[in-house]
């Protein structure tokens, strides 16, 4: 009897293996920590600064200059066991993760009321594009004439470049929403507020993770940046001082300290993304 | 010809105590430059309680749009449609309607696809719970009950569709071309099952499709149209016995049918 025969698996399980790995329970697999993955590009690093230790020994660079990797090493040994760096950093990490935080909330905010009323997308539109598409650097000298050199201004910079992706982002993802999903809900008698939580913003969800991860970066980048131009404090400080004593090694290091809180914000930032979002909108 | 001899007025006055009454419906849309185009145009037929009526015609005859009227999704230029004595509105809980694609949410289970019809209506957890692995079970999906959508196949996703639609118990039930993307042996057992659960619910359903063969298999009547302007040529009375089976499809019956309803199709195309 035809009704009571059931849906045959098999042929789906084979279609959706697959698709898993980018699908849903990424979780699994899509750290690809293999021994290669990881001997690899160890082995390339090693393999580089094996080659730059033998040329600065060799004399071909100017230790001054371009120091070689043992030094940066033992002056990031060093570094490490001082007070004002740890000062530095953590002067650094407050502004960013405050700029962050505050301007990811302000792109989802201000993308979301986008999206969802069009009177104001009309008012706003050409002005986020307008400021989406300058360079927003531009506008640090400013702020740091404004908010002093301090912390405040380094937030409100971080901000002001973090917050675009986010908002753009945003606008996408909530705007992306199939006409078919929105019929559905709609016949099923959902509100304007139901439609937006149960289906546009899980829509959205992974659009706006991306703008997020962007937004990580950016935010390091303007702290930095505005700490170049002028603070009180601050890996920038830090590392502009080292270049002026000519102390190359120090400066080395403390670009190395960067990438790595760059790396473990962007890091907790996809780990928060592989923890929520396990699925793929088609 | 005998089958266009039956006009849309002779369809409506057929019937009593209608469950689906649509009368003089009109839909028109304005186009630019002040020109309007006619979806429908004076469309009159009433559904019984419980039976199943199938609208076919050309793309562009306008039978989605009567569905979509009937749904309240949109809202008609003229005429009265009354579902159950009620006007249309979108969110009647004695209406289920299913589209053409499925249309799970990706990041909800297929249980928890089926339950969103009463998660947004409020109702407790457990309940919906329950009645959501009660209709999985009715349309044979118990087992990828806690899969994620991307894991179905597009026969799946359709028949969680219809186990999400009839969660909730509607007494109509709109299809707007709800095989249409299916291949054709799917396409067919879903046939055979949806014709089998709407004669054991007993709803009232109307199903837009371009497939005569779909259509003669599943409903009780066929209301033939034609497009440009979207209008009811006439009908076909499928007298065919319940539950159908896949080898009704070879009967002299079966076979009448469809030819009068192709007949009625046909006719318009020689005009055209």
């Amino acid at each position: 009897m035809p009704t009571t025969d059931l849906p045959r698996l098999e042929p789906d399980t084979s279609r959706t293996s697959a698709e898993r790995p980018s699908t849903w329970r990424r979780v699994t697999t899509s750290s690809g920590l293999t021994p290669k993955t990881v001997a690899l590009p160890a082995a390339a690093l090693l393999g580089l600064l094996a080659v730059w230790q033998l040329l600065s020994s060799q004399g071909v660079f100017n230790p001054i200059i371009v120091p070689p990797p043992s030094d940066i090493f033992s002056e990031l040994v060093d570094l490490l066991q001082e007070g004002y760096f740890w000062r530095a950093l953590r002067f650094t990490l407050l502004a960013t993760v405050q700029g962050f935080v505050y301007g990811c909330l302000l792109g989802f905010v201000l993308g979301a009321l986008v999206a969802e009323f069009s009177t104001f997308r009309t008012a706003v539109y050409p002005w986020i594009v307008l400021f989406q598409n300058m360079p927003r650097v531009a506008l640090a000298p400013l702020f740091l004439t404004w908010f002093g050199f301090g912390v405040g201004s380094k937030i409100i910079l971080a901000v002001t470049i973090c917050f675009v992706p986010v908002l753009v982002n945003t606008i996408v993802g909530l705007t992306s929403v199939s006409e078919d999903s929105r019929t559905l809900l709609r016949s099923l008698g959902a509100t304007r507020w139901q439609v937006l939580r149960r289906l546009s913003l899980p829509t959205a969800a992974p659009s706006i993770m991306a703008g997020i991860k962007l937004g990580s970066t950016f935010s390091l980048l303007a702290v930095v940046i505005g700490e170049f131009l002028g603070s009180t404090e601050g890996m920038g400080v830090l590392l502009t001082t080292f270049n002026f004593q000519l102390n190359i090694g120090a400066a080395f290091a403390v670009a190395l300290v960067l990438a790595f809180v760059g790396l473990a914000l962007y890091g907790l930032v996809a780990a928060v993304e592989r923890r929520f979002i396990f699925w793929r909108n088609d | 010809m005998p089958a266009s001899s039956e006009t849309t007025s002779e369809v409506a006055s057929e019937t009593r105590g209608a469950a689906i009454e649509v009368e003089g419906l009109r839909k028109t849309y304005d186009l630019k430059g002040g020109e309007q185009f006619t979806a429908v145009e004076d469309a009159t037929f009433s559904v019984a309680p419980g039976e199943f009526v199938a609208l076919i015609g050309p793309s562009g005859c306008g039978k989605s749009t009567i569905l979509k009227i009937a749904a309240g999704l949109i809202d008609s230029t003229a005429g009265t449609v009354l579902i159950g004595a009620e006007p249309p509105k979108a969110g009647r809980r004695d209406l289920g309607i299913m589209l053409q694609r499925a249309v799970m949410l990706p990041w909800r289970t297929v249980t928890e696809n089926v339950e969103l019809p009463a998660a947004l209506a409020g109702e407790d957890a457990q309940r919906r719970r329950a009645r959501a692995l009660e209709v999985l079970d009715l349309v044979g999906l118990s087992r990828v009950a806690d899969a994620y959508p991307s894991e179905l196949s597009g026969g799946m996703q359709q028949r969680a569709a219809l186990a999400r639609t009839l969660s909730y118990r509607p007494r109509t039930l709109l299809m707007d071309e709800p095989f249409g993307a299916l291949d054709e042996l799917t396409r067919e057992r879903l046939n055979i099952e949806v014709a089998e659960i709407q004669s054991t619910l007993g709803a009232t359903t109307i199903l837009v499709t371009h497939s005569v063969q779909e259509a003669v298999f599943m409903a009780d009547r066929i209301l033939v149209m034609a497009s440009n302007p979207g209008r009811i040529l006439g009908e076909v009375v499928v007298d065919l016995p319940r539950p159908r089976r896949s080898e009704l499809a070879e009967t002299p019956a079966f076979l009448t049918a469809s030819k009068r309803a192709r007949q009625l199709i046909g006719i318009e195309h020689a005009h055209d």
